[in-house]
């Protein structure tokens, strides 16, 4: 039953998300023609140069309307399967409220890593076509290949180790601000009958303010003081105490997911009064 | 009544956002005020009249008179915008796009800054006739007392003969001992207008050197003691002066937000942010969870033992970080 209702979730979001993801591709590769011809040695006239800057302002413009588009959505698709007249035939539904739930998760973390992906391809993209004679190369490849040889050199297996937590780390801060989107829209529903919206936004805004200051202080004071503290260790002990470091920070994630999702469940288990 | 609630709450939260913009963006720009002042007439009075004469070596300004001067090692400490007119001559107009006019608090030196139709510039200083004699005696090293601002707390500044700092001339290894600290050695004007460095106090523990930019023959502008392995310098032997240079150092670093800036105490808060974040917190959520989950018997069960697992495991890999760390230590 997950996959059923994953795939009508999934597919009310990429209906939308498609058409804006072709088209920031598009931009780039015109992006990309733009800044060939800025960067250009010849002499170009004033009107073709203003206009290449005007085209690649509206690139980078796509590019933040094409990250800001996908919150959006799984915002809209969110509160209405759930809070909206719709939400009466979804909790009708002969489907436990986890697979719900889970299916939404997966929903949007797939689709803010979709955006993550295609951004990273649009601006590879738009730099490959601007610098194209840079790039393809005998000597950029083999820079390349120096590079992770060096790296490979110098940290060998523990390369894939950080890359793998990394990886989790990234994918669990989808999931954690995906949940952290739900709760408060949850909350806001739980606790006005109308303005639901413009509540859940509100509360969104205010917690992420209180979490952005805590994660500051955390760089400004947590950050420095690990950083100090390796730099006396062995050479040896380094690498495999950095892998267990960020094991514990994936921890602390997955701790901080779990309970994010236990606090939904609860939510709309026992507190959601649709009547 | 609800709607009115939670729109007053959402305008709240916002108006915070703004004020916090608001009061940063106020203190940059009382930041700028207070380096560049603002804008003022010269003594204070508003009908004076800046006029230049036509080889830009005199300025008037009402009663005043202004003589042209190299100032590249004149300091002062605000600088002022002039709001006082500027006229010019018919055939300085002809040759001028504009000029504008800064001055020092006291208002004894003036810089004009002129543009000209061809594209030229020219920034010009200006010292009022009646500081031309104290400005010589400085720069010719006649000047009686000496000047060291510490600079925290407010006030913390040290005078003296110019002749107390010229102690026991020693050839001073840089790197010899660990420097504590240094600063700026500067001449005053009686009125604290203007002041013009003339050497630096070096603290090395208990010893106390004065470094003299014209005799150790270095670049007053462009000196940093960390460029040199070796400079002649004067070891302060006068016991007065150091006494008031001892005080003053008990004061700089005995003020009460200085412990705010120490290494030790910066390094506390780390640990005590560390550990809460990664120790207390995660016990706290084991603790509170395992007991939810022992007296829990749905779903709910399962949620709450992965917690309890989960914020285990991040205590235990902190707990074998941490054995480690100070194990090495």
């Amino acid at each position: 039953m997950l996959k059923k209702l994953l795939k009508y979730d999934l597919r009310s979001i990429f209906k939308y998300w498609w058409i804006a993801a072709v088209s920031s591709l598009a931009l780039s590769i015109a992006g990309g023609g733009c800044m060939s011809v800025m960067n250009s040695e010849r002499e170009l006239p004033t009107v073709l140069y203003m206009t290449a800057l005007m085209v690649f302002f509206l690139v980078m413009f796509s590019y933040v309307a094409f990250a800001i588009l996908s919150p959006i959505l799984i915002f809209i698709r969110f509160y209405k399967n759930f809070f909206s007249d719709e939400g009466y035939l979804t909790f009708t539904l002969p489907v436990k409220r986890s697979q719900l739930l889970n299916s939404k998760l997966i929903m949007s973390s797939v689709t803010m890593i979709a955006t993550g992906v295609m951004l990273i391809i649009n601006v590879v993209v738009m730099l490959v076509i601007a610098f194209a004679e840079e790039i393809f190369t005998k000597e950029f490849f083999e820079d390349c290949i120096k590079f992770f040889e060096m790296l490979f050199e110098k940290a060998g297996i523990y390369v894939i180790v950080y890359l793998a937590e990394a990886l989790i780390i990234m994918t669990l801060s989808v999931i954690f601000s995906n949940l952290f989107l739900y709760c408060c829209i949850t909350f806001a529903s739980i606790i006005t009958r109308k303005a639901k919206v413009i509540t859940a936004i509100g509360i969104y805004y205010g917690a992420n303010a209180v979490f952005s200051f805590v994660l500051q202080m955390f760089y400004l004071f947590g950050i420095t003081s690990l950083i100090s503290r390796f730099s006396v260790l062995p050479e040896s002990s380094i690498l495999p105490m950095e892998a267990l470091v960020l094991l514990g920070i994936i921890l602390f994630f997955a701790v901080a997911c779990a309970m994010l999702y236990t606090l939904q469940y609860w939510m709309i288990d026992r507190k959601l009064n649709l009547s | 009544m609800k709607k009115i609630i939670s729109l007053g709450f959402i305008i709240l939260l916002l108006l915070s956002c703004f004020s916090f913009t608001a009061l940063g963006t106020k203190d940059y720009v009382y930041y700028e005020e207070e380096i560049y002042g603002q804008e003022i007439y010269i003594d204070s009075n508003p009908d004076a009249v800046i006029t230049l004469s036509e080889d830009y070596k005199t300025l008037y300004c009402g009663d005043e008179v202004y003589t042209r001067f190299s100032d590249s090692t004149v300091n002062v400490d605000i600088i002022n915008n002039v709001a006082n007119v500027v006229e010019l001559s018919d055939t300085q107009k002809k040759e001028i796009e504009e000029v504008s006019v800064e001055t020092n608090e006291a208002g004894s030196i003036i810089w004009a800054d002129i543009y000209f139709n061809d594209g030229a510039n020219l920034k010009v200083a200006f010292l009022n006739e009646d500081y031309i004699e104290e400005y010589n005696n400085i720069m010719e090293g006649e000047s009686g007392n000496y000047t060291i601002n510490f600079g925290w707390p407010e006030e913390n500044i040290v005078k003296a003969q110019k002749e107390s700092f010229f102690g026991e001339s020693v050839n001073l290894f840089i790197n010899q001992f660990v420097l504590t600290d240094y600063f700026d050695v500067v001449a005053m004007a009686s009125d604290e207008s203007f002041y013009v460095s003339k050497g630096q106090l070096l603290i090395y523990d208990d010893e106390y050197y004065y470094v003299d930019f014209e005799k150790a023959e270095v670049d007053s502008e462009d000196f940093y003691i960390e460029n040199y392995s070796n400079l002649v310098a004067y070891k302060i032997t006068d016991m007065d002066l150091r006494l008031q240079i001892e005080e003053a150092m008990q004061k700089y670093y005995d003020d009460d937000l200085g412990i705010f800036f120490d290494d030790d105490f910066t390094e506390s808060v780390a640990n005590i942010f560390l550990i809460v974040i990664f120790a207390v917190i995660p016990f706290a959520i084991f603790v509170t969870f395992l007991i939810l989950a022992l007296r829990s018997k749905t779903i709910y069960k399962k949620f709450f033992t992965v917690i309890c697992a989960l914020s285990a495991s991040e205590l235990f890999i902190f707990a074998v970080v941490t054995i480690y760390l100070l194990i090495l230590k």
